[in-house]
């Protein structure tokens, strides 16, 4: 039996690793090693008061932490019955439109294209292909810019409160905004053609089973009240928690998901399958040039890159129509608490996240449901890591360096988390007798 | 850390249990950062260079981030402190345990059998714990996340061979200088201002909302006025101590607010030096 370990599958939710073992018939098992420690959130939130949640579920992620901010403010205020502005729902839709440029710059650009190439990181790449990581970096800037004004902070933002938001950004920050929108637009179209001429490897892969939001509107959008499936007929996002499955494995402190008792992917390339379509102007034009008909997972990150132009493209035009509105004061909604419970999913960056909440009569929680989009995908890295080790067995046997470059472009794919999929280490095989 | 030696100072910037926003805060300040690497040598960044192999020998100053929520997290604190001649906390969770650490006062078991469903299924997993409560801590740059300004103020006075200037004053002394309103006051809402360290110019108070105390306790809060003002403003103390065990170590709320604010606040997490003078 040969035991395969990449043990420090550096920062997955922070820190995880690969274990694959083969034996005499095949691979037996594949498991991606969740270590990160428990931080318990969805206990810490237990008793707390409800205008705490948004501030408080942000701390799980930082890279993800508008999506957590406005995902649990959703949810609170399902609970509460509480409407947004159409002003306010423009301004979170355009925090949101932020964090996707920030995020998706920086994982394309950043974590995964140095791994494309072969060089140690983004400081090494930087000294061949100035020009590329310039303008990743600014498009990244753009993006946090974003989060800045309308979040009042780049990480963990601060501005939106349940039921509005607190400080409206002046017309002319809008303005200028929506300029530096255009100006990114440009050099990410630029940049089509290097990502086009990345090299896809071939790890064999099948197409998942995609779970992406469906848009209420005729749109590509990041929120919809149904969900939507490959296969499947869309369920309404009130049954998410009916028709997804968590459970937890002893090899990881994150939870599994099942989708009808079947691994399954959320994120780019999921959306693009499920909604690409919906496409309009540029973003559909690139669409069109850089994702294939059938997707795999390993298509991920390309359509990371047709996401980063749709955002671009659709926050120039957000900041635009906001810069000519007229600012309504700021709302600061006095929430009366009652016995409840309310939900909410929305797309963000790596998939859907979904977050339940249960109030009593006094606002404290009562229950709380966390479901990220990595969680989600990780049944469905374990059967792709299988699908890759079988395909190494057959092709390339004892080649270790190959299988170890191949798990680990598949863990890339996915782009599990920031606090995640940043450098893969330490490939150590242990050979016993079966 | 000798700034004449001919060679630059190796820094290394480490990730132990968090949400990872303290490097994330540091690689989007690129500007600086590319300054930054034209000073130092920077060995090991968790979240932007890969790894190669582990590192070997000593680096002058290591940046660790995140709290310690499991034996392999204080196995890794261990070996970082062992082959560093500073070691400086980044990131609240980092110097006080942060938001992690609110659950401290319940067992492990009922937080498995809550989050998991089972309390046996990670029988090692422990409640978050600052880096100072199992190694020496050089420096402390509270935040969540750091204020990147802050940092690199510590970073300038360190690499000229002397100390970083630590903030003794609290939030609302900022947020008085750019003349907020303040929310006790005018709105009888419970804001940690008064007994949270400043240094990120009153950033939520400015956007119309109460501090959530996330930079952790300033040195010497005025406990007895504060609590006079919350009295004044109709907050009970169980309010403002629950606001505040929300990103401080519970063990520190619990010592020097829910004794009716009274005591000294304990110097766990800041500079070894103030911790030698404080005889703690």
């Amino acid at each position: 039996m040969t035991t395969i370990t990449i043990n420090h599958l550096s920062r997955v939710e922070g820190h995880g690793g690969i274990h694959v073992t083969v034996g005499p018939d095949g691979v037996e098992r594949c498991e991606m090693e969740i270590f990160e420690g428990s931080r318990f959130y969805e206990a810490l939130l237990l008793g707390r008061h409800f205008e705490e949640v948004p501030g408080t579920i942000s701390r799980v992620c930082a890279i993800c932490s508008s999506g957590h901010t406005l995902c649990a403010l959703g949810a609170i205020e399902d609970a509460l019955d509480i409407t947004v502005t159409p002003q306010v729902q423009s301004f979170r839709d355009l925090l949101n439109l932020g964090q996707f440029i920030e995020s998706h710059a920086l994982h394309l650009f950043c974590l995964a294209v140095p791994d494309y190439l072969g060089y140690s990181g983004v400081l090494e790449m930087a000294q061949y292909q100035p020009d590329v990581v310039g303008k990743a970096l600014e498009l990244k800037r753009i993006g946090n810019a974003i989060q800045e004004l309308i979040g009042g902070r780049a990480i963990h933002p601060v501005n939106m409160t349940i039921g509005g938001m607190g400080r409206i950004p002046t017309a002319e920050s809008l303005t200028a905004l929506a300029g530096q929108l255009a100006e990114g637009l440009e050099s990410a179209l630029a940049l089509e053609r290097f990502i086009i001429e990345l090299p896809i490897p071939d790890c064999h892969l099948d197409q998942a089973v995609y779970v992406a939001l469906q848009p209420d509107g005729s749109n590509y959008a990041l929120h919809g009240g149904m969900l939507a499936a490959s296969g499947h007929d869309p369920i309404p996002v009130a049954n998410f928690r009916q028709r997804v499955h968590e459970s937890v494995v002893s090899h990881s402190t994150a939870k599994q998901s099942l989708y009808s008792d079947k691994p399954f992917m959320v994120g780019a390339v999921a959306r693009m399958v499920l909604n690409g379509e919906r496409m309009s102007g540029v973003a559909a034009q690139t669409r069109n040039r850089i994702i294939p008909d059938r997707p795999t997972p390993m298509h991920n990150n390309p359509a990371q890159f047709v996401e980063l132009v749709w955002a671009l493209s659709e926050g120039e035009k957000l900041a635009h129509d906001l810069s000519l509105a007229t600012p309504e004061s700021p709302v600061n909604t006095q929430v009366k608490a009652k016995k409840s419970a309310g939900q909410q999913a929305l797309e963000v960056p790596r998939g859907t996240l979904y977050h339940a909440y249960g109030l009593n009569a006094d606002g404290l929680l009562c229950d709380a449901d966390i479901i990220t989009p990595t969680a989600q995908n990780l049944a469905n890295i374990e059967k792709d890591f299988a699908t890759t080790a079988s395909c190494w067995l057959h092709h390339a046997q004892n080649d270790e360096a190959r299988l170890k470059h191949g798990l680990e472009m598949v863990a890339r794919a996915y782009d599990p988390c920031i606090s995640c999929a940043t450098h893969l280490v330490d490939l150590t095989m242990r050979k016993e007798s079966s | 850390m000798n700034s004449r030696t001919a060679q630059k100072p190796k820094v290394g910037i480490f990730g132990l249990t968090g949400c990872a926003g303290d490097q994330l805060a540091l690689l989007n300040a690129e500007p600086e950062l590319i300054a930054l690497a034209g000073r130092v040598d920077v060995v090991v960044f968790d979240m932007a260079i890969s790894r190669k192999e582990e590192w070997q020998g000593m680096l002058d100053l290591a940046l660790v981030e995140g709290s310690v929520c499991s034996q392999r997290d204080r196995e890794e604190l261990e070996k970082i402190r062992k082959q560093s001649r500073s070691l400086m906390a980044i990131g609240s969770c980092a110097v006080w345990g942060g938001l992690p650490a609110m659950t401290a006062h319940i067992p492990v078991k009922q937080l498995n059998k809550q989050v998991y469903d089972d309390g046996e299924v990670f029988p090692k997993a422990m409640g978050a714990e600052p880096l100072s409560s199992f190694v020496t801590v050089d420096f402390s740059i509270p935040g969540c996340p750091i204020e990147i300004g802050e940092l690199l103020e510590a970073l300038a006075a360190i690499l000229a061979g002397g100390e970083p200037q630590r903030i003794d004053f609290p939030v609302c002394a900022e947020c008085r200088m750019a003349e907020q309103i303040c929310l006790v006051q005018s709105q009888n809402r419970v804001c940690c201002g008064p007994v949270t360290v400043g240094g990120c110019k009153a950033r939520c108070i400015s956007y119309g909302r109460p501090c959530d105390g996330c930079r952790g306790p300033v040195d010497d809060p005025c406990y007895d006025a504060t609590r006079e003002m919350f009295f004044r403003h109709g907050l009970a103390k169980a309010d403002v101590v629950d606001a505040l065990r929300r990103f401080s170590t519970p063990a520190w709320v619990e010592r020097n607010l829910a004794a009716d604010f009274a005591g000294d606040p304990q110097r766990r997490g800041h500079h070894r030096s103030q911790t030698k003078e404080s005889g703690t």
